[in-house]
């Protein structure tokens, strides 16, 4: 009998090739990627090494989402603000609040409750000088939320920590303050609040977007009404030696 | 005054040779251009065209490879950059995509080969095209069809595929 031609046979992938394919599944097709894990024992351990997720985060280019903080408004219950859990390579569309996060810096958007309370939220995983990229789902994190009422002079942090010893993360935050009167400023590692002062370049009016420059320094851009749009970087003063 | 362009022959794993200009093929594949590097000294003083050993792509790869290599490296032939992707303005397409859409809707067997022939050559812009395009077949299939596809045996028990699919349900 002869041997089968070998054109019969599909051609088979060399394994270094198969993770750099894995590697571009589509983003928004998360289940492919457990469809994946259930096609054989050697696929399974490729997608589920940190390694090939930190990558497979790298190639989608966008921020993942930690969580999201979804508050009910309903007038018959107080339920509090909660944290549904998810998998860290699921990208999820945000219901209600989304918390992108970047390298070392968040910078979270704004909302209003019809209560007139306004409130940021910003969850971080609390591993000191970690990039995020290998973080595991289960491990260390910090809320930082900063609000305060639209008629109080006074706006308040609030730090949640799922471990009493976190002070160790060196990240700072930056919020939008109420009226472009500033950016808050929260220093994680000193626990401190402070004010960048914007009042005299922006108008009440104007958009403020914060956001990352090079070297993880601080940025925003505006437009004014006549649609200009303005981008401004902010300087770090130098260090006294 | 018109210069000669220097090109060098190819030869497949199946004795095909093919006519490349060596200029276009060091810009496209590191694999080759490392090949024509070492060869060069002992070729300077001749006029011996250099034929290069592809031990590892058949013809028929070879020559769509080829085909992609003197599309996208060829400067004379390349509409604007070759890498001018980002450059497009919202809306506008680049030059080259259909032709890239065409050049991977082909059978999944070729485009494997594809993915062979452009990992050995080190042409990485190939390489990440039909990992892509083979990225995006395997979108929609059912975990059967993949092993189908690619001839793998499915080496879980029952308990073992009922596990993984547990542990990952928040996916489906």
């Amino acid at each position: 009998m002869a041997a089968p031609l070998p054109q019969s046979q599909p051609p088979t992938l060399m394994d270094e090739l198969v993770e750099e394919i894995l590697l571009r599944l589509p983003s928004d097709e998360a289940a492919q990627l457990v469809c994946a894990a259930l096609v054989c024992k050697h696929w399974c351990r490729l997608v589920t090494d940190p390694g090939f997720r930190c990558r497979f985060r790298q190639f989608l280019r966008t921020p993942s989402r930690l969580g999201l903080i979804i508050r009910r408004l309903s007038p018959a219950t107080t339920t509090p603000p909660s944290f549904p859990p998810l998998p860290p390579s699921c990208l999820m569309p945000a219901t209600t609040l989304s918390l992108p996060w970047t390298l070392g810096m968040a910078i979270p958007s704004s909302t209003t409750t019809p209560s007139g309370a306004y409130w940021n939220a910003t969850l971080l995983y609390g591993t000191p000088g970690c990039n995020h990229m290998e973080c595991p789902s289960d491990g260390p994190f910090t809320v930082v939320l900063v609000g305060g009422y639209v008629f109080s002079m006074f706006t308040h942090a609030y730090v949640y920590s799922s471990e009493a010893d976190d002070a160790l993360v060196t990240n700072t935050l930056y919020f939008p303050l109420r009226c472009n009167s500033g950016i808050l400023e929260y220093d994680l590692a000193k626990e401190e609040l402070s004010v960048i002062g914007l009042s005299t370049i922006c108008k009440v009016s104007t958009v403020v977007v914060l956001m990352l420059v090079e070297d993880d320094g601080l940025g925003f851009a505006m437009v004014h009404d006549d649609f200009s749009l303005y981008i401004w970087l902010r300087e770090s003063a130098p260090t006294p030696s | 005054m018109a210069s000669e362009k220097k090109v060098v022959f190819l030869r497949s794993s199946d004795g095909e040779a093919f006519e490349v200009s060596e200029e276009v093929i060091s810009a496209a594949s590191v694999t080759i251009k490392g090949m024509i590097d070492e060869e060069s000294p002992s070729r300077a003083d001749t006029a011996a065209t250099t034929t290069l050993a592809i031990p590892n792509v058949t013809a028929a790869t070879l020559s769509r490879v080829l085909h992609y290599v003197n599309k996208h490296f060829d400067a004379a032939a390349v509409v604007g950059r070759p890498d001018d992707y980002i450059f497009c303005a919202p809306g506008d397409e680049h030059p080259l995509a259909r032709f890239d859409d065409d050049f991977v809707d082909v059978d999944n067997d070729t485009l494997i080969d594809l993915v062979h022939a452009a990992e050995y050559l080190h042409i990485k812009k190939l390489f990440d095209l039909t990992c892509k395009a083979v990225a995006d077949k395997l979108k929609g299939r059912t975990i059967d069809q993949i092993r189908e596809t690619f001839g793998i045996v499915n080496d879980y028990t029952v308990e073992e595929e009922v596990e993984v699919y547990r542990e990952n349900s928040w996916a489906f």
